[in-house]
């Protein structure tokens, strides 16, 4: 790479002023209504990228931002006008959100975008939109790599407040292939395709690791059935809390019955029965959420789990939640929650609310 | 008469009714006497060779059918179907 191998030369050689081409009042007044949150794996290298990123977006005129304290003096430095915000939570839309990682294949950045949409200003209400942005090395990346990463990342930001280029859904930028174009982009459904509401509904993750009671229902379940998985609700009752339930995992019986149409057993397949959500709506209880285990694999939404979820791309439950909980040797690993992206018609996990780290290799023991 | 639960996805060939009451001694023939009133209702719960669909449930009260007579279950005038989409998946 043509790049200084230092993180903290990179971050020097791009805290400079950006003239940002085609900036005009509106964008630049986008901009400065903007919250960045900028969130990073224990990497160095995702660490300096997402330094990266809030510098070239302060130097292109960031009006807020939240970042972690071991750098973020530096962005007042940069620009004193810039407002340090101490927690996420406390940021008024529009708030634009990063992950930065470190990938086998080279990193990737995970962006949400809340409130925005052209002419987008401070409180104003709009769609949510996420954005993925993979650079595809083929080994993880290197600290000469962050650079690339925070720059194109926060580009994607600075392109979509100037009204110049919408936030695309994905972004691959594979430098193995040097005849590819530099960026290819899968372009977003266009406005009035589909719903425009977001799946993407940051706050119940948070809102379910900040019940201790229905954590307790999720881990202790979780553990218990394990090598089986486990699987319950998350549900609403009438006075807004949310309550946890665990259901017995029916998928064996399903399997004995009929082993052509259930081939998987309870070691990695979970079947509720799903009249317990006519049963909490007679107790005044709504569904938001449901939750299963994975045994010794990840908290990722699996294939199986998209096509018993949304076969054909139709969600079977609209507007309801997916928890995934990872337990690795009986004990829980990694936990991740997923909505349904009417856009992108996928799945998209959570970002936390309180760190805007997408959750998925924190234990809670 | 059953009754049977009609889930949200399936409101729009029931003319948004959450329920409705059918005629027949079995699910299978309640299923039919409402596709007779609600034509296209039976397709989106049947497959092709007449079996229940893998991602819909057909309850008679709180028991899958699968684990009953299937669609011979017997149905009474007092009791309830519910047709409600499959919550299942897994690892891998």
């Amino acid at each position: 790479m043509p790049f200084a191998r230092d993180p903290a030369q990179l971050v020097e050689r791009y805290g400079r002023q950006l003239l940002v081409l085609g900036a005009d009042f509106d964008g630049q007044q986008r901009l400065h209504h903007l919250a960045a949150v900028f969130g990073a794996d224990a990497s160095p290298v995702a660490q300096a990228a997402a330094e990266v990123a809030a510098r070239y977006l302060v130097g292109a005129g960031l009006g807020r931002a939240v970042a972690p304290s071991a750098w973020s003096a530096g962005l007042v430095e940069q620009d004193r006008a810039l407002r340090l915000l101490d927690d996420p939570a406390l940021a008024d839309p529009p708030v634009a959100q990063f992950w930065f990682a470190v990938r086998p294949y080279g990193a990737s950045v995970d962006v949400a975008l809340t409130d925005a949409g052209p002419g987008w200003q401070a409180g104003a209400t709009g769609p949510a939109r996420v954005a993925t942005l993979r650079l595809d090395l083929g080994a993880p990346a290197e600290a000469g790599d962050a650079v690339t990463l925070g720059a194109l990342a926060a580009d994607l930001i600075v392109q979509d407040a100037l009204a110049l280029e919408p936030l695309p859904a994905l972004v691959n930028v594979d430098w193995r292939d040097p005849t590819a174009p530099a960026v290819a982009k899968v372009p977003r459904a266009t406005e009035g395709s589909g719903p425009t509401a977001p799946a993407w509904a940051p706050g119940l993750l948070a809102e379910w690791r900040g019940s201790p009671e229905a954590v307790a229902v999720v881990v202790a379940e979780c553990q218990a059935r394990y090598p089986l998985e486990a699987c319950g609700l998350l549900l609403r009752d009438a006075g807004g809390a949310l309550i946890a339930t665990a259901a017995p995992n029916l998928q064996d019986r399903y399997h004995a019955i009929d082993p052509a149409a259930y081939p998987r057993t309870a070691r990695t397949a979970y079947k509720l029965n799903e009249r317990l959500i006519a049963k909490a709506a007679d107790a005044g209880q709504t569904l938001v959420g449901i939750w299963h285990s994975h045994c010794d694999a990840g908290a990722y939404f699996s294939g199986e789990d998209v096509r018993c979820a949304a076969p054909n791309d139709q969600p079977l439950y609209p507007g309801v939640a997916y928890l995934v909980c990872s337990v690795v040797g009986g004990r829980l690993a990694g936990i991740r929650m997923y909505h349904w992206d009417e856009v992108r018609l996928a799945f998209a996990a959570e970002l936390d609310a309180t760190t805007a780290a997408p959750v998925q290799e924190q234990s809670q023991d | 008469m059953p009754t049977i639960k009609i889930p949200t996805p399936l409101r729009k060939f029931t003319a948004e009714k959450a329920e409705i009451e059918v005629g027949g001694a079995t699910v299978g023939e309640a299923l039919t006497a409402a596709d007779a009133v609600h034509p296209g209702l039976l397709a989106k719960i049947l497959d092709d060779e007449g079996k229940i669909r893998r991602f819909i449930n057909v309850y008679a009260g709180d028991e899958d059918v699968r684990f009953l007579d299937g669609l011979q279950t017997a149905v009474g005038t007092k009791d309830e179907i519910s047709i409600i989409p499959a919550i299942a998946g897994g690892a891998a």
